[in-house]
């Protein structure tokens, strides 16, 4: 057993690894191999994550490995248990479509006089880049690398916004800037005060130190906030929308996608490894509160919205906001109910799947028809009928239609809602996904149309790229027609009341 | 047949649309399949048939995996659908005529076939949610094929309805597995867990309130006379025949029979006999033909529901089969029905009595007239209403459908007909003869096979009697309303869609709000202050 647990926990330094030699290779290859570089890193890393995920799979345990064989108080841990693979898998897969879809966006300029070939250069270092620091935040476990990971996550995701240099997408950057530093900066200051406290920056070991009382409260509630900012949690949204619509496609869908789960994972794991033991009833409710004004408000402005682009880029903001209904229908009534955790992270990976399809089947309509006016899409159904299947399925997905992954996720936070007592949150529930169905069926309804004259293609579409959008849209139904196994998954390896709890 | 492949049966009926469905992904199979549409629900029929009287058979692989049954109740409507869909996708081409049917449409038509196949064989709640949904959502492309403003908002009226129904459904289902958590999956052993549970009246609630949205009792209706008013005639045919009753199986498949049911009992009696009179009174103002049926089936579902009431009043777990009976009919009927519009549409002046006399067969037949089909139907359903107040009613809503029949055969008589003929017609013509066969004589049939009665009753002077003069009485009044001709068109189609006006306006006053407020956080002010705001309030709120 031992033999095989550090088998695989060598992998977890592979999967940092890899995509860290990738950017390298890519510095030394340059623009003109960047892509196929990355792409075979992407490729490696799939299956490193597919290692990573078959031994926690195997052995129903956390793998974990201490870098130099210095055990926590010293050294660093990497673990990843089943809820960081999971992510890991999610964000593999994710990443990897993003590569395969990116190509023609990033293209190396063939012509001589024209040099300049920032783009097809950063967008390709920028993706090992993401990936590289998302394992990280997945597998660290103490705050100080976790920190690192952060601000990793962000100097990848910065950029991205800003790749076409345009000044609107600038002014976005700068703004997700800011309020990246300052989330950094509030989690810093609540990560420094826990070391000043307990002399340890290991989760684990602070979970056996700290005592609830003002001291730590006022520490995770600065931590939590400066996360929340990163996520782009109501009311500290306003980041998002130019951001991921501003962006690439393929950026936005890794925005979207991933790189605001980040913290949301690092919320995750504060408040059900760090405090676990400490529940705090109305904190929870706040935060549940701020995942619910995320629904609605991002709902209704989803409805208002005259872009495509913006309506999924507010669609997110709303979709984020279920993540966060997990910490007061895990806490909210002093009792611990682990539903409430799988339902959160597996909205988590199915948002994941849907956006990152939505966001490249929007991609795909821009270029082949000019524009993403929503009120102009009537007839796309005949002309695009592959990009507008799969955005149909993310959309089920996002409103949460059986059989999605999206349904799953709603089911199972409904349940912890029912079996807690909070009907309020169960009704929060419903009435999201009503008006997911408003927004989504906005776009829908008119593609369908018939008897429209459809828009005219200025742009043939690449039947390669419609075939990666459509996976990933199916990846998003896969989850709701095979729910077991990541619902498994998402529970192994946890360290405590989860599996006390669970029958 | 030997039990072993009567087992398959449940999946075999779905075994033809669904591989039609998968293989439409090639091309070549897409162009096909408009012309095999009709052979798709064959199968269901053949299954039906063996599952009548087979007693229920299950099918399952392994514990909370997808499981299928058929029981009488469920075999009832699941063959009558078949048949429906079959007709009505056998005659599609007839209402076509200048364009081919397009692929999609078709691949929607599967779909909401599956589903309406579907609900009436899913014996888990997950397998039947996803039959809800197929049968619920896709119909929205087959609704709207006319690209008018009208339809666009009946569109999005009925995905409006659909998505709200679907949500109240989870959120029940939800709370019927957490209320018996070793119930697993399947819906009769979650029904029977829910009927000793003290706290289901929020569960019962929500079921009566998505499933009644579906069978449009009122006040949930107003989606169904918009609806069926835009649709093309065979899309409307099929859904108010076939799709409808995905209220209905969930009714009798959710609700407790065992008793304990009395006031909710009730309140179906009362919400259902409203419907039944509401929608004959709404309907003889109506003008348009299609309308008219729509409103006939508020009123029909509206008995329905009563019928079922009586049932959980009485605890009488028969009552079941007897709805399946006489809503069995009714598929075939308003499918009947339908097609008799769409007839008239393309039949010459001269030869319009060949339309409206089996038409008025079918009609008043719904009423209860003598020796047809629907006299049958209402002879299986009797003993449920007792002697009391409820069979007074119950006479009164057969006149009351006898009234609005009449009405809607004096407006089909009046219809418009189109000047180009259809070249596909005969099709028409032949699917509506088969089903007007099928109206008068399959109840016979299954009466007998089911022992809901039997023909020495039907054939008794007295029971002839009671069941005609509620009928000559509508009739008559019918007639003479049409004299004066004063009603028509004094209630819009969707009478009391305006009651939603207040709820449009708020949305905007919301959405325009909620601009308001995105515009004031994103001031930099602003958005430092709820960083500090923030952590402050969450900090109190864990001290508190």
């Amino acid at each position: 057993m031992f033999a095989s647990l550090t088998d695989s926990g060598v992998l977890l330094v592979f999967a940092l690894v890899l995509p860290v030699s990738g950017m390298l290779l890519a510095l030394l290859t340059g623009g003109r191999h960047a892509r196929t570089v990355t792409l075979l890193i992407l490729l490696a890393n799939v299956v490193v994550v597919g290692g990573i995920v078959g031994g926690i799979w195997q052995t129903g345990q956390a793998v974990n490995y201490h870098l130099g064989g210095w055990s926590p108080p010293l050294g660093i841990e990497l673990r990843a248990d089943g809820l960081s693979g999971a992510m890991m898998a999610v964000t593999a897969l994710v990443s990897l479509a993003a590569g395969l879809y990116a190509p023609p966006s990033f293209r190396f300029p063939k012509s001589q006089e024209n040099r300049e070939s920032r783009m097809s250069f950063v967008f390709w270092y920028l993706l090992s880049a993401t990936v590289a620091a998302m394992n990280l935040v997945f597998l660290a476990q103490d705050l100080f690398t976790l920190y690192v990971a952060l601000e990793l996550v962000a100097f990848a995701g910065v950029p991205m916004v800003a790749l076409s240099g345009s000044a609107n997408t600038l002014l976005a950057a700068l703004r997700y800037l800011i309020f990246a530093l300052i989330g950094s900066i509030f989690y810093l200051l609540g990560a420094v005060l826990l070391y000043g406290l307990h002399g340890t920056l290991d989760i684990s070991l602070l979970a056996g130190l700290v005592e609830p009382g003002p001291s730590l409260w006022l520490i995770l509630a600065f931590m939590t906030v400066g996360l929340a900012a990163k996520t782009a949690l109501f009311p500290l949204h306003i980041w998002l929308p130019p951001a991921h619509a501003g962006a690439p496609p393929a950026a936005s869908a890794l925005l979207s996608a991933l790189v605001v789960k980040a913290s949301f994972f690092l919320v995750i794991r504060l408040w059900f490894d760090l405090v676990p033991g400490l529940p705090a009833p109305s904190a929870s409710q706040v935060l549940g509160a701020m995942g619910a004004g995320a629904i609605l408000f991002g709902g209704v402005l989803a409805l208002r919205q005259a872009r495509l682009k913006l309506l999924i880029a507010y669609s997110t903001i709303a979709q984020l906001g279920y993540l966060f209904l997990a910490f007061p229908l895990a806490f909210g009534m002093g009792v611990e109910t682990d539903g409430a955790l799988t339902g959160g992270m597996f909205q988590a990976m199915a948002h994941a799947f849907a956006k990152a399809s939505m966001f490249m089947a929007a991609g795909l309509i821009a270029e082949a028809i000019g524009h993403d006016r929503i009120a102009d899409l009537g007839g796309l159904g005949r002309v695009l009928p592959v990009t507008c299947l799969a955005f149909g399925i993310a959309a089920l997905s996002l409103i949460g239609v059986p059989p999605t992954g999206g349904f799953v996720a709603k089911w199972l936070l409904l349940e912890a809602a029912a079996i807690s007592g909070q009907w309020w949150w169960a009704v929060l529930l419903i009435l999201g996904g009503f008006l997911a169905g408003g927004y989504m069926f906005r776009v829908i309804m008119p593609a369908l149309a018939r008897d429209v004259t459809p828009p005219t293609l200025i742009a043939p579409v690449s039947r390669f790229r419609e075939a990666v959008v459509l996976a990933l849209a199916l990846a998003a139904l896969a989850l709701g027609l095979f729910p077991e196994a990541p619902t498994e998954l998402l529970a192994l390896g946890r360290p405590q009341s989860l599996e006390i709890l669970s029958p | 047949m030997t039990l072993e492949v009567l087992q398959w049966m449940p999946l075999i009926a779905l075994v033809l649309p669904v591989s039609a469905l998968l293989a439409s992904c090639s091309v070549r199979v897409r162009r096909v399949l408009p012309h095999v549409l009709w052979l798709l629900p064959w199968p269901a029929v053949v299954a039906a048939i063996a599952g009548l009287n087979a007693g229920p058979l299950v099918i399952s692989w392994l514990p909370n995996q997808p499981m299928f049954s058929i029981d009488p109740q469920g075999a009832l409507l699941l063959g009558t659908s078949a048949l429906l869909w079959s007709l009505a996708g056998f005659s599609l081409p007839a209402f076509f005529p200048t364009q081919p049917l397009g692929s999609r449409f078709c691949v929607f038509w599967v779909l909401t076939m599956i589903g309406s196949l579907g609900v009436f064989l899913a014996a888990d709640i997950f397998s039947f949610l996803i039959c809800y949904v197929l049968v619920s959502l896709p119909a929205y492309v087959l609704i709207v094929q006319e690209n008018s403003q009208a339809t666009k908002k009946v569109g999005t009226i009925y995905l409006g309805f659909a998505l709200v129904g679907e949500g109240i459904l989870i959120m029940a289902f939800v709370l019927l597995t957490t209320q018996a958590p070793e119930a697993g999956l399947r819906i009769s052993e979650l029904v029977a867990a829910m009927s000793q549970n003290p706290g289901n009246q929020l569960t019962i609630a929500l079921l009566v309130l998505g499933f009644g949205m579906k069978m449009a009792l009122v006040p949930l209706h107003v989606w169904m006379p918009l609806t069926y008013t835009a649709a093309p005639i065979p899309v409307a045919a099929v859904l108010s025949g076939a799709a409808v009753k995905a209220g209905l199986i969930g009714l009798l498949r959710f609700l407790p029979w065992e008793g304990g049911m009395e006031d909710w009992g009730s309140l179906l009696v009362g919400v259902g006999f409203v419907g039944a009179f509401f929608g004959v009174i709404v309907g003889v103002t109506q003008s348009n033909p299609k309308t008219i049926l729509a409103y006939s089936s508020v009123s029909q579902m509206g008995f329905l529901a009563a019928l079922i009431g009586m049932g959980l009043i009485n605890s009488m777990m028969g009552v079941a089969v007897m709805a399946a009976f006489y809503a069995a009919h009714h598929v075939l009927l308003k499918g009947g029905l339908f097609f008799a519009v769409g007839l008239a549409g393309i039949t010459k002046k001269y030869r319009m009595t060949l339309v409206l006399l089996p038409a008025g067969l079918l009609g008043l037949g719904l009423a209860g007239l003598p020796l047809t089909g629907g006299f049958i139907a209402k002879l299986a359903v009797k003993a449920p209403f007792g002697d009391g107040w409820p069979a007074v009613l119950a006479t009164l809503s057969s006149a009351g459908t006898a009234l609005l029949m009449t009405h809607f055969l004096i407006r089909l008589a009046k219809a418009e007909v189109s000047p180009n003929t259809s070249p596909k017609a005969s099709r028409l013509q032949i699917s509506w003869i088969l089903l007007v066969l099928a109206c008068v004589f399959a109840p016979w049939i299954l009466l007998v096979q089911l022992g809901l009665g039997s023909l020495g009753e039907a054939f008794d002077v007295a029971t002839i009697w009671k069941s005609l003069w509620p009928v000559v009485v509508g009739g008559a009044i019918a007639l003479g309303l049409a004299r004066r001709g004063r009603l028509l068109d004094t209630i819009p189609c969707g009478d009391i869609l305006g009651l939603f006006n207040p709820l449009t306006k708020l949305a905007s006053v919301l959405g325009r709000g909620s601009e308001r407020t995105d515009w004031f956080l994103r001031q930099w002010p602003m958005a430092c202050l709820s960083f500090l705001l923030l952590v402050v309030i969450l900090t109190i709120a864990a001290c508190w």
